[in-house]
């Protein structure tokens, strides 16, 4: 008989249905990475409870977790966008201020070193932030989810909830406005990432 | 570099948090997962109820694939169309269980109607849970009419907790209020759902068969002999939604006393209906469990008021006993049934037959002014 399978987030959840507090195992795997997530979009303090208010409404609902569906992340990020899009404004608020005047609200909240040398220079990031603001709250999810949480055209459309070529117009339409915002024009730049 | 390279590198140097950050979040959801009551009850049989049409089909498919293989069942009964009780219910049986029903219809209908609450209508409730073979803890918990807004004590003399859900009300909740109810067991998603359904029996009971049958209705019946369900007629079926519909009213509001009249009026016309009287509820209250399979998963109602009270389940003494699959064969499952098959391996007996395995009262449930108040 083969070893059994290494506890997916299936199992973990199906556990937790008997076991509530294996529910902690989940927490374990995936806070750090939404916590990061969370804070790039709207700063730590915010990210603090988005996460801890995700990881409750989550086990609340374990018992509807599709188990056919191995990976929880795309389940844990929907509700996650769901609470983010409560700080819609707030997030728009703070990507526009740091568009005009190149200081970062979410950045100034953090602790951390001096900007490396890949990055893009300020006037670049300036650009990108406004063009983020000016997205629609779908538009920029999807990217997002995609940019920053890695997440599949698959696992974007089942953490919000549309079809997947929803998230493929929205995306196409997302960067579209990326892209015009940087200035670019270059062809090889609008090709299609490979995406898992 | 592309447009979504750049974005990447947007903001990267935000760090992954440190472990200190993240331990506040870890043990409010520890806490909320060492209360000793779930919030609402979606307990095995509504999830039994509303399996997905892929989980359903699946544990078909893993029956069958047992079957193909030419795996034995063992001692395992065989499935029956309907789960028939062991002892089975005298003639006589069903007509004290309409009797039964009938008052509990008038002693609803003698309920004065109130206006709706408003959504953000606080209720306190406390929940007794028994659970085989743990035993029988409580909890006390608070919640506003629309479910957005829940709150507990983490610890006795800890503040008290409020937590936001993004995701509810359903967005359906007026125009498809079973769906929202299904989405989201909340007071309000009940209360709705039981005022939605028609209020002659047998057009209530059609109402509730398309909502079983679009919870998978054939697989449902099936029964899931992996996970040790009983196979259920559609009419078992209806049962258990219904009763699951009272149920979750009956932590909150209630339903319209006109709709929960009309609800146990539809369950007196349901065939099969008995009742057990003389049962204690997990609070230590006097009871009558209204079944429709013979007294394994039972609806409990106060004798003397008829509201309702508690849920409870008896084992059914199905557990699985099948076979040991060979590698090969068990390699090729799905991982997620080929966990259900080991897990069964590991524990194919469940609770004695008649053993009651989980049963749960409401000891108090009331409209209070705001968390924390009684």
């Amino acid at each position: 008989m083969p070893p059994p399978d290494p506890e997916d987030d299936a199992a973990l959840i199906e556990r937790s249905w008997h076991d509530p507090e294996a529910f902690a195992g989940l927490y374990d795997r995936h806070a750090a990475p939404l916590h990061r997530y969370a804070a790039r979009r709207l700063g730590a303090g915010a990210a603090d409870d988005i996460v801890a208010d995700t990881f409750l409404d989550a086990f609340r609902k374990r018992r509807r977790y599709d188990l056919t569906v191995t990976d929880a992340r795309p389940w844990l990020y929907g509700i996650a966008a769901n609470l983010i899009g409560k700080h819609s404004r707030a997030e728009v608020r703070m990507l526009r201020a740091y568009a005009r005047t190149g200081a970062d609200p979410v950045l100034a909240e953090t602790q951390t070193d001096e900007a490396d040398g890949r990055l893009a220079s300020a006037a670049v990031r300036q650009d990108l932030a406004a063009a983020l603001a000016a997205l629609t709250n779908g538009d920029r999810d999807v990217l997002l989810m995609i940019a920053w949480a890695d997440l599949s055209y698959t696992e974007v459309a089942t953490a919000l909830g549309i079809p997947v070529g929803t998230v493929r117009s929205r995306l196409h339409r997302a960067r579209a406005r990326i892209r015009a915002a940087l200035g670019g024009d270059d062809p090889t730049s609008v090709r299609e990432e490979s995406l898992p | 570099m592309n447009d979504l390279d750049q974005l990447r590198e947007f903001r990267a140097e935000i760090p992954y948090p440190e472990r200190p950050r993240l331990s506040p979040g870890r043990s409010r959801l520890l806490s909320a997962a060492r209360r000793p009551q779930r919030r609402r009850f979606t307990a095995t049989r509504r999830n039994t109820l509303l399996l997905t049409a892929t989980a359903a089909a699946a544990a078909v498919a893993v029956a069958a694939g047992l079957a193909g293989y030419g795996l034995s069942t063992g001692n395992a009964p065989a499935p029956r169309p309907s789960a028939a009780p062991e002892h089975p219910a005298a003639p006589s049986q069903g007509v004290l269980a309409a009797r039964v029903l009938r008052d509990a219809s008038a002693a609803a209908s003698r309920i004065p109607p109130k206006t709706t609450p408003s959504p953000g209508q606080w209720i306190y409730s406390k929940l007794v849970q028994y659970q085989y073979p743990q035993g029988t803890s409580s909890g006390e918990n608070w919640i506003t009419f629309d479910g957005t807004e829940s709150a507990y004590y983490e610890s006795s003399g800890s503040p008290i907790t409020v937590h936001t859900s993004p995701t509810t009300p359903p967005a359906d909740i007026k125009s498809n209020p079973l769906a929202a109810f299904n989405t989201d067991a909340t007071p309000q998603t009940a209360y709705y759902a039981l005022a939605s359904l028609p209020t002659a029996p047998s057009q209530l009971l059609a109402a509730l068969n398309k909502v079983v049958e679009a919870a998978g209705g054939a697989n449902l019946v099936a029964g899931d002999p992996v996970a040790g369900q009983a196979p259920k007629n559609k009419s078992q079926l209806e049962f258990d939604y219904l009763s699951l519909l009272l149920w979750n009213a009956a932590g909150g509001v209630g339903a319209p006393p006109n709709a929960e009249a009309a609800a146990f009026r539809a369950m007196a016309a349901i065939p099969g209906v008995t009742v057990q009287q003389g049962i204690t509820d997990a609070a230590g209250n006097p009871a009558i469990g209204v079944s429709d399979d013979g007294g394994y998963d039972q609806l409990l109602l106060d004798p003397v008021s008829y509201q309702v009270t508690g849920l409870r389940q008896l084992s059914n003494g199905i557990g699985p006993k099948m076979a040991a699959p060979s590698p090969q064969q068990l390699a090729g499952y799905p991982k997620a049934m080929q966990r259900q098959i080991l897990r069964k391996l590991k524990n194919p007996a469940g609770p004695p037959k008649g053993t009651v395995i989980e049963s749960l009262a409401y000891a108090q449930v009331s409209e209070v002014s705001g968390p924390g108040l009684k």
